[in-house]
């Protein structure tokens, strides 16, 4: 029972980390109809940039803040240099052109910092255990699940209580629409486009102290993405929410049971939903 | 003995009821119109007899068969072909290209030949298409790539797609929309002519038009029959001056 | 006839100037597998228009079931190989019925779920496939006619082997493309929506395009186990589908010839290159947004391009020549 309840705990926090990975991915496909597969390299580039400002600095809050806003940096200077430009092409061509940045990418890590991944330390006050009676976990996964908590309440406030939410969720149900009522559409888009990759790398950052950084996972996050968009329904925040906590708990407690299965299943659970109600649990029509 | 008749076709889009207990009956051999104003119902009325929507409830009779349940790819076997009122073309394809992959498309197993050149398979298709091609004008012309058409000339091939499959029954959505005034006459003189061998079912709004071709005129408005008959008593029904011709004059 | 007196000389020509050219007999082979490979994708992509992740499915699955027929079935390499085509065939028609029952990107989510469905059941059923360590010591079992032994036992006969398969499997797939299958498939892909209301059963054709692409690339994929002798785990990832993916569309899709640029390009420079800069797959990706944006047709359209261009000038010169 207890072991069961420590698993949960754990699927809760991975689930909230795959919420802040997936939103992006499902928020840029509801507004701009647009497909990105180079959204899991933000998650990878942010657990490397976490790594050098912890390994420079040993400052693990400093990258917090400072590696998910150059994540949103570079998300957004690639949507200026070339995701932009293929807003016109159909999904095949965009599916094509970011496959092609994020290989570009992940090569380009590791010709910085070599093939093989990185381990990155939780700062120290997060270090050891927390213990509730006779139940003890993880400060920093504890630390993980509250953050991410958080962050998903910030990012909610912010589409449903704000100016912007509120253009982007209008944007997503007809961009045409929004443009004649003389909103700047492609600052709209970008703006956008840079939030999802900030909240990626975000993701990243948090995932790093638990797993490290090493170049092959942005393709396994980006799998993991479409799984919980898919599952939740494309475009839908709270798809994304409820999707990354069933994918996290079902991964984390199928680990303890029939590992090999775990991932076996999410897969599976992917393609009978699509299959059965390809608009997800929260997705639109 | 009627080549098509509805029994209450209904289609809805949710809850939206765009087509409501519609009763057709086309005679063979004539010229029967579908007119109506904008939103009316009348291209979800064609999407329901060639099957691209599944109608709600209802039954379509077309030559003493039950068609309501089949598929659209059925349907143009058994000799019933449309144009779209959107042009619908294969763009990258020539003007006979085209025609030939439509005069195909009636066989359930020629589109299937893969180990036979498709220069063999399209023989046979030679007469089909050399007829399509001829009504619509278009012999001087078979080479050019679809894509490269003028306007009018692709809603002419988009008739000619319908013609090459040599249907008993051909449905027409406007096939004048955003023809110039000069082309017009050309769609007019060709829809009457056709009826010699087929029936044609044809929506058009072009009123003076209606009037003048066709045999039998069904008005429908928000997605019901309001009058049927011929040209003149449509002309001189009242309801159909307020419903449709004043919608008309709103529109202008 | 004329199409296969037309393109036969042009394919040995391929086969036996890979042989020729290239620096080592086992380059050679791998370029002609993987031209087999990009064209099975080809088929797909650039003439029914359906992008998928799942090719690698079909590779995997041609490696394991030639594998395992050489191993435990014992059966000679030739009826291996067509054991793993049926099987290509059989499952590309159970993927293509599922995944086509969706359209666009749903439809490239589902191949990619299918792939990776593909990768962790090879991974957990290891006793038949080696999971991580894949399946080793691969024979190649030898054909026995009437008494005479038929063995693929150096290299070379080997090459001989897989040019021969090459040159058929090209000249097939040339039949198809140039069929009416073919060219119905390009309508389906320019307008599926008139097709359909043509009488053409849309799903069927892509269904049967899928078949064609799975046993071909099963096909491959056996060859190239047997190549090895040894079938690895990654020939199922969804990184193999990518590279697939990429070689086909560099190449250039419209035309079977695409695939063999593609094929040449990817191993062959990619061999080159590895060796002083193994990032190379960094270019790879910028290659890849640039087709996109500016070589659509890939590769074989420039070369079409160069060529239009030279015949042109050739030709005005000898023209004003004559003037
Ligand atoms: N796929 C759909 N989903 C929901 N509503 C639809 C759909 N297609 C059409 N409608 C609605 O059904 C009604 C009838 O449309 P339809 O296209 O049949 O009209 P129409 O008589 O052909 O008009 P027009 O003369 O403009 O071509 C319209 O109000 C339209 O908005
Ligand atoms: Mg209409």
């Amino acid at each position: 029972m207890e072991l069961f309840f420590f698993q949960l705990l754990n699927g809760l926090g991975l689930g909230v980390i795959y919420f802040l990975l997936s939103v992006g991915l499902t928020i840029t496909f509801g507004l701009l109809n647009f497909v990105n597969f180079a959204h899991g390299a933000f998650y990878m580039v942010g657990a490397y940039v976490t790594f050098v400002i912890v390994s420079l600095t040993g400052n693990f809050w400093l990258a917090l803040l400072i590696a998910p806003l150059v994540i949103g940096a570079l998300a957004i200077a690639l949507e200026q240099s070339v995701v932009k430009f293929s807003y016109v092409l159909e999904h095949k061509y965009q599916i094509l052109v970011t496959l092609g940045v994020a290989l570009m990418l992940q090569e380009l890590v590791i010709m910085i910092w070599g093939p093989i991944g990185k381990n990155v330390s939780p700062p120290s006050s997060l270090a050891g255990i927390i213990e509730i009676g006779d139940f003890i976990y993880p400060k920093y996964r504890a630390f993980v699940i509250t953050f991410s908590a958080l962050i998903a309440i910030v990012v909610w406030w912010g589409l449903e209580k704000t100016k912007f939410g509120a253009l982007v969720r209008a944007g997503s149900e007809n961009a045409q629409m929004v443009g004649l009522l003389g909103v700047n559409i492609t600052r709209l888009f970008s703006i956008t486009f840079g939030l999802g990759g900030l909240l990626a790398g975000l993701a990243g950052v948090l995932a790093a102290p638990l797993r490290g950084a090493d170049p092959f996972m942005g393709v396994e996050a980006l799998g993991i993405a479409f799984i919980v968009v898919v599952i939740g329904g494309m475009g839908s925040f709270l798809g994304a929410l409820v999707g990354g906590l069933v994918v996290g708990v079902m991964q984390s407690v199928m680990s303890s049971v029939w590992p090999e299965g775990a991932s076996l299943m999410v897969y599976a659970a992917m393609a009978a939903v699509i299959l059965s109600r390809p608009r997800g649990l929260f997705g639109r029509a | 003995m009627s080549i098509l008749t509805t029994n209450r076709l209904t289609k809805r889009y949710g809850e939206f009821k765009a087509v409501t207990d519609v009763n057709l009956d086309v005679q063979p051999n004539t010229l029967h119109a579908v007119i109506g104003p904008n939103g009316a119902g009348k291209t979800t009325l064609f999407h329901c007899l060639t099957g691209v929507q599944r109608l709600t409830s209802g039954r379509i009779l077309f030559d003493n068969k039950e068609i309501s349940k089949l598929g659209p790819e059925k349907r143009s076997s058994l000799g019933m072909s449309r144009s779209f009122q959107v042009t619908s073309l294969f763009l990258e394809m020539t003007v006979r290209e085209n025609l030939q992959i439509a005069a195909l498309g009636v066989s359930s197993i020629d589109g299937f030949r893969f180990w036979s050149s498709s220069a063999s398979t399209v023989k046979k298709t030679a007469a089909a298409v050399d007829y399509a091609l001829e009504t619509t004008g278009f012999e001087n012309r078979a080479e050019t790539i679809a894509g490269d058409l003028s306007h009018g000339q692709q809603r002419m091939l988009e008739v000619g797609m319908a013609l090459a499959q040599q249907p008993k029954l051909i449905l027409l959505d406007e096939p004048t929309s955003g023809m110039g005034v000069d082309d017009i006459p050309m769609i007019s003189n060709l829809v009457r002519r056709l009826t010699k061998d087929i029936t044609v079912l044809l929506i058009e709004h072009n009123m003076g038009i209606v009037l003048e071709i066709s045999d039998k005129i069904t008005v429908m408005q928000l997605g019901q029959i309001l009058v049927e008959g011929t040209p003149d008593q449509i002309k001189n029904d009242q309801r159909v001056r307020e419903a449709y011709l004043g919608g008309e004059t709103e529109d202008a | 006839m004329s199409l296969e007196l037309k393109h036969c000389p042009i394919l040995i020509a391929i086969a036996l100037a890979a042989f020729l050219v290239l620096p080592s007999i086992s380059l050679a082979t791998e370029v002609l597998i993987f031209a087999i490979i990009a064209l099975g994708c080809s088929i797909l992509l650039g003439y029914a228009g359906l992008l998928s992740f799942g090719q690698a499915i079909f590779f995997g699955l041609g490696a394991y079931v030639a594998s395992l027929s050489q191993i435990h079935l014992g059966v000679n390499f030739l009826v291996g190989l067509l054991i793993a085509t049926a099987a290509g065939a059989i499952v590309a028609a159970l993927v293509g019925a599922l995944a086509i029952r969706r359209q666009g990107i749903y439809f490239v989510m589902l191949t990619l779920a299918f792939t990776q469905l593909a990768f962790f059941i090879s991974y957990t059923l290891d006793e038949w496939t080696g999971g991580d360590n894949g399946l080793l010591d691969v024979p190649r079992n030898s054909v026995n006619i009437f008494g005479y032994e038929i063995a693929i036992d150096s290299s070379e006969k080997f090459y001989a082997f897989v040019a021969i398969s090459f040159v058929l499997i090209f000249l097939a797939l040339l039949r198809i493309t140039h069929s009416q299958f073919g060219r119905t498939l390009l309508a389906i892909k320019q307008n599926e929506e008139r097709a359909t209301a043509l009488g053409y059963s849309v799903k069927w054709y892509k269904v049967l395009a899928f078949v064609f692409s799975g046993s071909i690339t099963a096909y491959a994929g056996g060859m190239y186990a047997l190549f090895l002798n040894f079938a690895p785990l990654s020939n199922v990832e969804l990184i193999m589908s990518e590279h697939i993916l990429i070689m086909a569309i560099i190449g250039g899709t419209g035309n079977v010839y695409g695939a063999v640029l593609g094929s040449l390009f990817l191993v062959v420079v990619g061999d080159m290159l590895s060796a002083f800069w193994e990032r190379w797959l960094f270019m790879l990706g910028g290659i890849l947004i640039l087709t996109v944006f500016y070589m659509r047709g890939g590769l074989i359209s420039g070369l079409y391009g160069v060529f239009e261009f030279l015949s042109q000038k050739l030709g005005s010169a000898s023209t004003q020549k004559e003037s």
